[in-house]
């Protein structure tokens, strides 16, 4: 057994096991810090994969922004201890599950056929090189990353305009 | 490729390796006489007065926002910072920094307006 | 790849003019602190730059197609939209302009979201790659979900911002999945890269019924088609009317020409397969749209449904564009496509100015009630004439604007052999006539309620705008020739496109 195949065994288990955490867990704030752990495993799998850019966005924006998000959210309409079954409707957990498997068998179906076939070229691996996607995005896709710097600040307006008390007096 | 993130690795398993024995070797060394006093949690000696896991004021989501949003912008300076070098030598110094002068400009726009419009007190 | 560079930056330069405009004002904004203003002077600065970027899309026409930047076209057909957009914001501007500076707290962050909501627009309608696509529709989406609930104090507005929010995010998800399964079966972002590689890979047929219908949710959700109009008649009522008005011409424009030209471009190919599809939504939309508007007590409530029963006959004329051959195009007088962008003109003048003249009743009786319109006549004839003529065109009455496009849009479904669609289109349009004309009969032979109350004066700003509307729905009542060179162009420029 190769050690990468251990270290991948290793980090599949960790993920596996922080992501049925994530949904058994009656704690909310208990399943938002499983899902931290799970994030971080994808971004070591994102690495062996060679989607090194793609690794750093998961740890900068999922790992540190979206679970950061998801923890305010819960310590702000309480994090209570979730209801057993009787909480939500009956048939949700079986239309989970039916989701759940259908994704799973497209997943299958769709990679069953590069399973077995030849590894990634070399230029497929280099393509998720940080360098490799910066020299895109900032020739090919410029005026797509301008207009995400003004959708930020139409979303930071929109926040500051929503969520915060007016001020007595003034505007 | 993914031999650059073996000190990233070594950092972790020491990370992982220091927080266990933190844990165990206390456990299997100290003297155990716990009583109720002991067992509450403790905070600069205050005695606790409420559930920790009550609501919180609404003001925290707008921080997290606006974390969120510098965080997505951080992002996006990294790649940039990669590249900076070759677009500059396949195009020109200017094509390099034009691109981000104006990204980072529109973002300091919004830096400014949420301290101008008092997002950053904390009242 | 070898394009960029700072003298590429000239085709999108109406765009870039506008956004400018919108960091100004936020800085003009920042710079006066905590002053209260009349937001008069961003109004000003709002529909200076607006203008300015019209007459630059208007230097635009005309010219030879080309790409900007590798993910921007510009073209007749994208420079037509402009036209229909940049049109329809200034007039909002202009006549909604004042009562959202009563209204808003937070004036100059309301005009700099104007502009750069104009510019998503812009930039959406000129997308051809799915990246940018994706990324200004989402920025039109966001910034009109701040819009909409811009009065915080009003409940209904707030109601209207929250429910487009949670409609619109999933809609924008399903239609991003769609877009990754075109991504993923031909490796481009490109629309016209995706035709052909759609085309040379014959085994990824199999995946275009399930893309196209994802991204038909999403884009059908912009354009408030059918099965995915629940928001609206909520949105459109709630919103605040100028947002509204724009709401339902500019943005719905936006729906359209996005549909359009990823239809046509990139799944060209399959237009036998999604043209059956579109007929049916079609035909579902102004159905339902109509049924319900018919039962409506309040006026704006009623336009937001009857706005959903338009987007159903405007789609016709994409439904209609499918079976014609590529020789025809050139000699054929309807090609479908121009019937739509026909439409979308006509309609944009006739529901802005209907909006309006809601908004104007609004302030002075508070109600958008049917009630309110009783003997318009006497206290405002202005007003009710106006609002007349708009719901003869609504209704596609000749000589005005709507007659025309559905003219057009109705005989391009014969020409192609739709006629049970047309036919259906004909009894919808008979069952809409009768709602609109009912408020006809409420303003000028009312018999209940009491006599006149004395004048009601609309502002001179509101006043102009209707009056503008009214010559411009009258004007394309009359075929004008230009219009139609304009809107022949740019469906013939896209249709040459399809492969």
């Amino acid at each position: 057994m190769s050690a990468s195949l251990v270290f991948f065994i290793v980090v599949a288990a960790v993920s596996l096991t922080s992501a049925l955490g994530v949904v058994t867990s009656r704690w909310p704030i208990h399943s938002a810090l499983f899902m931290l752990v799970n994030f971080i495993t994808l971004a070591v799998f994102y690495v062996t994969l060679g989607a090194q850019f793609l690794a750093a966005a998961q740890v900068i924006i999922y790992a540190g922004g979206i679970v950061i998000l998801i923890l305010f959210v819960v310590m702000l309409i309480g994090s209570e201890k979730i209801g057993g079954p009787s909480g939500h409707r009956l048939w949700t957990p079986y239309a989970g599950v039916a989701l759940g498997v259908l994704m799973l068998a497209t997943m299958i179906y769709t990679f069953a056929s590069s399973l077995f076939g030849a590894p990634g070229t070399a230029d497929a691996i280099e393509a998720g090189h940080p360098k490799a996607v910066g020299m895109t995005l900032f020739t090919q896709y410029i005026l797509p990353i301008e207009m995400a710097a003004v959708l930020l600040l139409v979303a930071l307006i929109g926040a500051l305009l929503l969520a915060r008390q007016p001020k007595a007096g003034a505007q | 490729m993914a031999i650059d993130y073996l000190p990233l690795l070594i950092v972790l398993i020491v990370a992982a390796l220091f927080a266990a024995i933190a844990l165990v070797v206390p456990a299997l060394l100290g003297p155990h006489r716990a009583n109720k006093q002991k067992l509450e949690p403790y905070e600069s000696g205050i005695i606790p007065f409420s559930d920790a896991r009550r609501r919180f004021p609404v003001k925290f989501y707008l921080v997290a926002m606006l974390f969120i949003l510098f965080d997505i912008e951080v992002i996006f300076l990294y790649p940039w910072a990669g590249v900076l070098r070759d677009l500059r030598d396949n195009y020109s110094i200017w094509l390099a920094l034009a691109p981000m002068g104006f990204f980072l400009f529109v973002l300091i726009v919004g830096l400014l307006y949420e301290w101008k419009k008092g997002a950053l007190d904390w009242k | 790849m070898g394009d960029i560079g700072f003298g590429s930056l000239g085709g999108i330069l109406p765009e870039l003019i506008i956004v400018l405009g919108g960091l100004l004002i936020l800085v003009l904004d920042i710079a006066q602190a905590d002053r209260q203003d009349s937001g008069r002077g961003y109004l000003a600065v709002s529909v200076l730059f607006l203008i300015v970027g019209l007459t630059g899309v208007l230097l635009q026409i005309g010219m030879e197609p080309y790409i900007v930047l590798s993910t921007t076209a510009i073209d007749p057909f994208a420079t037509y939209l402009k036209l229909v957009i940049y049109t329809g914001m200034i007039l909002v501007a202009i006549g909604g302009g004042s009562y959202m500076n009563r209204h808003a707290t937070g004036r100059g962050e309301f005009w700099a979201l104007f502009l750069f909501v104009t510019a998503a627009m812009s930039f959406a309608v000129s997308a051809t790659n799915l990246l940018l696509l994706y990324l200004s529709i989402e920025f039109l989406s966001i910034t009109s979900y701040i819009l909409a609930g811009f009065l915080r104090t009003n409940k209904r507005s707030a109601e209207a911002g929250l429910k487009y929010f949670l409609y619109g995010s999933v809609a924008a998800a399903v239609m991003l999945y769609g877009m990754s399964l075109l991504y993923g079966a031909t490796g481009s972002l490109d629309l016209g890269e995706i035709a052909q590689g759609l085309a040379a890979n014959a085994e990824m047929a199999a995946i275009i019924p399930a893309a196209t219908l994802l991204t038909l949710v999403g884009l059908g959700f912009k354009a408030s088609l059918a099965p995915f109009y629940q928001w609206a008649p909520d949105v459109y009522d709630g919103a605040p009317t100028p947002i509204t008005a724009y709401l339902s011409t500019a943005s719905k424009a936006v729906g359209f020409a996005v549909m359009a030209r990823v239809f046509v471009v990139a799944l060209g190919a399959y237009r036998v397969e999604w043209a059956p599809i579109l007929a049916g939504l079609s035909v579902l939309t102004m159905t339902v749209g109509n049924v319900i508007a018919l039962r409506q007590t309040s006026v704006k409530r009623m336009l937001a449904y009857s706005s959903v029963a338009q987007a159903g006959y405007i789609l016709m004329g994409l439904t209609a564009v499918v079976s014609s051959q590529q020789a025809d195009l050139t000699v054929l007088g309807m090609n479908g496509l121009n019937g739509l962008l026909l439409y979308l003109f006509a309609y944009l003048f006739t529901n802005i100015g209907a909006f309006l003249v809601v908004l104007a009743v609004e302030d002075e009786t508070g109600s958008t009630e049917l009630d309110a319109y009783s003997n318009l006549v006497q206290r405002a004839p202005g007003m009710a004439w106006a609002m007349f003529i708009f719901l003869l065109s609504l209704a596609g009455i000749p000589l005005t604007g709507g007659f025309v496009g559905k003219f057009y849009v109705f005989g391009a479904a014969v020409q192609h052999q739709y006629f049970w669609l047309a036919g259906v289109g004909l009894v919808n349009a008979a069952i809409a006539a009768y709602y609109y004309l009912n408020v006809v009969r409420t303003m000028f032979f009312a018999s209940d309620g009491e006599a006149a109350t004395g004048r009601m004066a609309a502002p001179v700003a509101i006043q102009s705008v209707v009056l503008l509307c009214v010559l411009a729905t009258i004007w394309i009542g009359l075929y004008p020739p230009r219009l139609l060179e304009w809107a022949n162009s740019a469906s013939r420029q896209l249709l040459a496109l399809m492969l």
